[in-house]
C-alpha cells in the first residue's frame, strides 16, 4: 500500500513537470543573456511565460527616470531590484501568478508591513524583437503600458540592494 | 625730460588743487569730506599699516595700467602718492591670466598702494577717498590664523589595523573614526558607530580623480609629505624651469606647488609659527589611500595615482599673514590655476561683519570680488563653476563667521565622535551643513586627543610627527570639500554635470539628521565648560554630510509618488531624509511640460506643503526652493541660511496610498 502511494506520487510529479516545463526552458539557455528567450516562449503569446530577468525600459510611452529590474522565477516567486522612490536600489520579493495572459502578484510581508497585492493586475504580451531581444508588455487596469526588456540583472545592482546601510533604509516610514 | 614733465604736471596740479581749495567754503569742505568718508568701506581697526586698497573708475584704471610702478599717471593720485611717499601702486588682481574676463568683471579696477608705516593711515585713506575717480577705499586688515594646535601621533600605538577591516591598507584608518566610525570607546568614551561621513560605501564607487583639483587656502601644505606628494597638483613648467624665474609667465615666480601669498614667495610649511594646519586639512581631502602608510584621504584615490589633486594657495606663513588684498589674490590664483573647490578653513570673527550686504560692499569687498570670480570660473567638466567651502568658526557663537556666513557659501559646523555638536563649534545663523570636526575629551584629569580628526602633519622636517590630531570646524570643513571632490569625481565617471547651485543643493541635502538624542542634556567638555545641547537643536545646518548619499543623488533623481485619484499634500522635506533634517521648504516651480504631462488641475503651496491635484499618469519634474540651514534665508541685512533649489521627479499613478498626514507614501514595489 505504501509503495503504491509513493509510485503514484512519483508518476504524478513527472507528469506535472512535463506539463509545466516550457518547450524551450531556461535549462536550454544556461547563460541568461539578453538575447535568450526568458520563459521559453518563441514569440507567440500563446502559453506565455514571464520567467527570466527583465528591466523596465518604457512606462506610459516614456523612458522612465528610475530603474526597475525584476526576476520572475520558475517557482512563481519574484525578486525586484528597484530604484524608484529611493536613491539606492531596494530588494523586494513576492509571489506571482499567470493565468492565461493575466499577471497578478503579491509582495511578501515583513516585520514592519504585511504582504500586499500589486497595485494592479497586468495583461501580458510577449514579443521577440528583430535583434532577438524579448520584451514583455504589461498593461495595467487603467491601460498604462510598461515595457520590460530581457536582461541580466547587473551584479552591482544586487550588491547595492543588499547593502544594509543604504540611503533607502532611512528614506521613508 | 620725463622727470621735468612730471614735475611740471605735479606743480600745476598742486597749484590747481590749492586754488580749488581756496574757493571752497568750510561747509563745502565738510560736505566733500562726508562724501569721501562714505567711500571708505571699512574702519581702520586692526588694519595693516602702510597699505590701502582702492577701487577706481574704468578710465583711471586704464591710465594706471600704462603708468610707472610708483606713479599712476593720474595727477591727483600721483600727488597723493608723492605726499605719502608711496613705494608701490599695483593692481590687486593678476591680469596676466584671464585678463579679458577679469576686466569684464571690473577686477582690474582694484589697486593697492603701499607707503611708509609712519604715514597716518586714516589721513591717507581720506585723501585717497577725496579723489573723484577713486570710488572706494578699503583698509587692508589681515585674516586671522585658526588657533587649533596639533597633537602629534604617537607611533608606538600604531599597527592596530586588522587586515580586511578597512577598505585601504593605511594603518591610521583605525583612528579615522570620522571616515568609518566603528563606535570604539577606546578612541572616544561615548563614540557611536556610524557617526561619520559614510564614505566606506562611497569608496566602492569612486575614490577620486586627478582632474578634480582642490585649492587649499591655508597655511602651506607639506608638498613632499610621503602621504601627500603623489596627489599634488604640480606646475611642471616651474618645476622644470629656472629658479627665480616666472617660467610659465603666469605672474608668479616658482609657483610649483602653489604660491605663498603671505610672503610673496614659494610655498613653505616649516617657518617658525607654522602649525601644520594646512597640511592637516589637505590630508583630509586627499592623503594618498592604500599606500600602506599613514592615513587615508576622502578623495585620495585607490593607491594607483588616481586621487584628486591639491595645491597650496597659502595665506598663512609662520608668523606672517596675508592681508585682504593678498587673500583676494590667493583666491584668484586658485581659480586661475584650475581648482574647482576652494577649501577655506578660516574666516573672520563672528559678528565682525553684520550682514550679507556689508560683506558684499563693506570691509571685505575685495575678498567678495575674488570669491565670486572663483565661483564663476569653470575648471571641472562636471561643474559649471567653483564651489567654496568655509569653516563656520570655533568661537561657539550662534552665528558663522564670514565669508562662510554669506548666504551662498557653504559654512560647515563640527560634531564629535558621538554625533553630538562639538563644544567649540559655531552654529545657527549662516551655518549650512555639519561634518566631523572631532574634539579632545577629558580622561583622568587630562585631555585625550583620539576624539579629534586624524590626518597628515608637516612631518619630521619641522620637528614634529608626520601625522597627528586636530579639532575644529577647520577639520570639519575639508570633510565637506573632500566629499564634494569625491562627488565631482563620480559625476565625471557618469558623464554628468551640474551648475554650482545644483551641486550646492545636492551637497546640502545629502545629509543624515542629527538624532534627537544629540540635543539632549549637557556635555562637559575638554576645556572644563558645560555645553547645553538643546541650544543647538536644529541649528547645525541641514544635517551631517553623507558621501554615499551624495553619490546616489548624483546618479539619480529623487522621485516623489503622487496620486491621480486623490488630492496630494506633499512635504518635500520628507523626501530628502528622515524627520530632523533642517530643510525649510519655501516654494516651488513647475515647468509647463510637467503641467501637461501630469494633467495638473490644481496646485498651491500651503503651510510648507504642496497641494496637488492631477489627472494623468506620467512623469514630470519640479524645482523646489528650500532654505538649507535655519529658517531664515540669508541675504541683504540678514545672516541666514542658503537658498537652494532641488529638482524632483513627480510620478503620478492611480491608487497611490496616502499616509495619515495626507502625504503620498510608497506602496511596496513598482508593480
Amino acid at each position: 500500500m505504501k509503495s503504491i502511494k509513493i509510485w503514484s506520487l512519483v508518476a504524478m510529479l513527472f507528469i506535472g513537470m512535463a506539463a509545466c516545463t516550457p518547450a524551450n526552458s531556461g535549462e536550454d539557455n544556461p547563460n541568461n543573456t539578453p538575447n535568450d528567450n526568458p520563459g521559453g516562449n518563441n514569440g507567440s503569446n500563446e502559453g506565455v511565460s514571464v520567467e527570466g530577468e527583465w528591466v523596465l525600459t518604457s512606462w506610459n510611452e516614456i523612458e522612465p527616470p528610475f530603474h526597475v529590474y525584476v526576476n520572475f522565477k520558475e517557482d512563481y516567486t519574484f525578486e525586484m531590484y528597484e530604484q524608484v522612490y529611493s536613491l539606492t536600489y531596494e530588494y523586494i520579493t513576492g509571489t506571482y501568478d499567470l493565468d492565461d495572459d493575466t499577471l497578478t502578484g503579491e509582495y511578501d510581508g515583513n516585520v514592519h508591513t504585511p504582504g500586499s497585492p500589486w497595485k494592479s493586475s497586468y495583461t501580458v504580451t510577449k514579443t521577440e524583437g528583430e535583434d532577438g531581444t524579448f520584451t514583455l508588455e504589461l498593461v495595467d487596469e487603467s491601460g498604462v503600458a510598461s515595457i520590460y526588456t530581457s536582461t541580466t540583472i547587473p551584479e552591482d545592482v544586487k550588491v547595492e540592494a543588499s547593502e544594509t546601510r543604504a540611503v533607502a533604509a532611512e528614506h521613508f516610514l | 625730460m620725463n622727470k621735468y614733465r612730471f614735475l611740471l604736471i605735479s606743480l600745476a596740479a598742486i597749484i590747481m588743487a590749492s586754488c580749488v581749495e581756496d574757493k571752497l567754503s568750510s561747509t563745502e569742505v565738510v560736505e566733500q569730506d562726508m562724501v569721501a568718508a562714505k567711500k571708505i568701506i571699512n574702519t581702520s581697526a586692526g588694519a595693516t599699516s602702510g597699505k590701502l586698497i582702492f577701487y577706481v573708475t574704468e578710465e583711471c584704471a586704464s591710465r594706471i595700467e600704462n603708468a610707472e610702478v610708483t606713479r599712476s599717471g593720474m595727477t591727483e593720485l600721483d600727488l597723493l602718492a608723492m605726499e605719502i611717499e608711496a613705494s608701490k601702486i599695483k593692481p590687486v588682481f593678476n591680469l596676466k591670466v584671464n585678463a579679458e574676463r577679469k576686466r569684464a568683471r571690473g577686477m582690474h579696477r582694484w589697486y593697492a598702494v603701499e607707503f611708509p608705516e609712519t604715514v597716518s593711515l586714516e589721513d591717507a585713506a581720506m585723501k585717497l577717498a577725496n579723489i573723484d575717480y577713486v570710488e572706494a577705499v578699503q583698509y587692508a586688515g589681515t585674516v586671522k590664523r585658526p588657533s587649533e594646535q596639533a597633537t602629534e601621533f604617537d607611533p608606538t600605538t600604531n599597527g592596530v589595523t586588522r587586515s580586511g577591516e578597512y577598505p585601504f591598507d593605511d594603518p591610521g584608518m583605525y583612528y579615522q573614526w570620522h571616515y568609518i566610525n566603528r563606535g570604539r570607546v577606546s578612541l572616544y568614551p561615548t563614540a557611536v558607530e556610524g557617526e561619520d561621513i559614510n564614505v566606506e560605501a562611497a569608496w566602492k564607487l569612486t575614490t577620486g580623480r586627478p582632474d578634480v583639483v582642490v585649492a587649499i587656502v591655508d597655511e602651506g601644505v607639506c608638498y613632499d609629505h610621503d602621504d601627500l606628494k603623489a596627489n599634488f597638483h604640480v606646475n611642471e613648467a616651474e618645476l622644470n624651469g629656472e629658479d627665480g624665474v616666472d617660467d610659465d609667465d603666469n605672474g608668479y615666480v616658482d609657483d610649483i606647488y602653489g604660491y605663498n601669498f603671505a610672503i610673496n614667495g614659494r610655498v613653505s610649511y616649516s617657518r617658525e609659527g607654522d602649525s601644520g594646519h594646512g597640511t592637516h586639512v589637505a590630508g583630509t581631502v586627499a592623503a594618498v589611500n592604500n599606500n600602506g602608510i599613514g592615513c587615508a584621504g576622502i578623495a585620495g584615490g585607490s593607491g594607483n595615482g588616481d586621487g584628486v589633486r591639491i595645491f597650496s594657495s597659502q595665506i598663512f606663513s609662520g608668523k606672517d599673514y596675508a592681508d585682504y588684498a593678498h587673500v583676494a589674490a590667493a583666491i584668484e590664483y586658485a581659480a586661475d590655476r584650475g581648482a574647482c573647490i576652494l577649501q577655506c578653513s578660516w574666516g573672520f570673527e563672528p559678528y565682525a561683519v553684520p550682514n550679507d550686504n556689508m560683506f558684499e560692499t563693506g570691509m571685505y569687498s575685495v575678498e567678495y570680488e575674488a570669491i565670486e570670480y572663483f565661483i564663476d570660473t569653470k575648471n571641472c567638466d562636471a561643474l559649471d563653476g567653483g564651489l567654496v567651502v568655509f569653516a563656520a568658526g570655533n568661537e561657539g557663537k550662534p552665528i558663522a563667521g564670514y565669508p562662510g556666513a554669506y548666504n551662498s557659501y557653504l559654512a560647515v559646523t563640527a560634531y564629535a565622535p558621538d554625533g553630538r555638536p562639538a563644544y567649540y563649534t559655531c552654529y545657527d545663523q549662516g551655518c549650512n551643513i555639519s561634518a566631523p570636526g572631532g574634539e579632545y575629551y577629558l580622561v583622568g584629569g587630562s585631555t585625550a586627543e583620539t576624539g579629534c580628526v586624524y590626518s597628515t602633519l608637516a612631518g619630521p622636517r619641522v620637528g614634529t610627527s608626520s601625522y597627528g590630531y586636530m579639532q575644529g570646524t577647520s577639520m570639519a570643513c575639508p570633510h565637506v570639500s573632500g566629499v564634494a571632490a569625491l562627488g565631482l569625481s563620480y559625476a565625471l565617471d557618469l558623464g554628468k554635470s551640474f551648475t554650482v547651485d545644483e551641486y550646492k543643493a545636492l551637497l546640502a541635502t545629502s545629509v543624515r539628521a542629527f538624532p534627537d538624542s544629540a540635543f539632549e542634556g549637557t556635555k562637559v567638555h575638554a576645556e572644563g565648560g558645560m555645553m547645553n545641547l538643546p541650544t543647538y537643536r536644529g541649528k547645525m545646518g541641514t544635517g551631517k554630510i553623507d558621501a554615499y548619499r551624495l553619490l546616489m543623488a548624483i546618479r539619480g533623481v529623487e522621485c516623489v509618488p503622487v496620486s491621480t485619484t486623490e488630492t496630494n499634500y506633499i512635504d518635500f522635506s520628507k523626501f530628502i531624509g528622515r524627520d530632523g533634517i533642517q530643510i525649510k521648504v519655501k516654494d516651488y516651480t513647475i515647468p509647463d511640460e510637467t503641467y501637461e504631462a501630469l494633467g495638473i488641475a490644481f496646485d498651491q503651496f500651503t503651510a510648507g506643503k504642496m497641494v496637488l491635484q492631477c489627472s494623468k499618469v506620467g512623469v514630470g519634474t519640479i524645482k523646489v526652493g528650500m532654505i538649507a540651514g535655519g529658517n531664515t534665508e540669508g541675504g541683504g541685512m540678514v545672516t541666514g541660511g542658503m537658498r537652494i533649489e532641488k529638482e524632483f521627479a513627480l510620478i503620478s499613478r492611480p491608487n497611490v496610498e496616502l499616509n495619515e498626514d495626507g502625504n503620498p507614501i510608497r506602496n511596496d514595489g513598482w508593480l
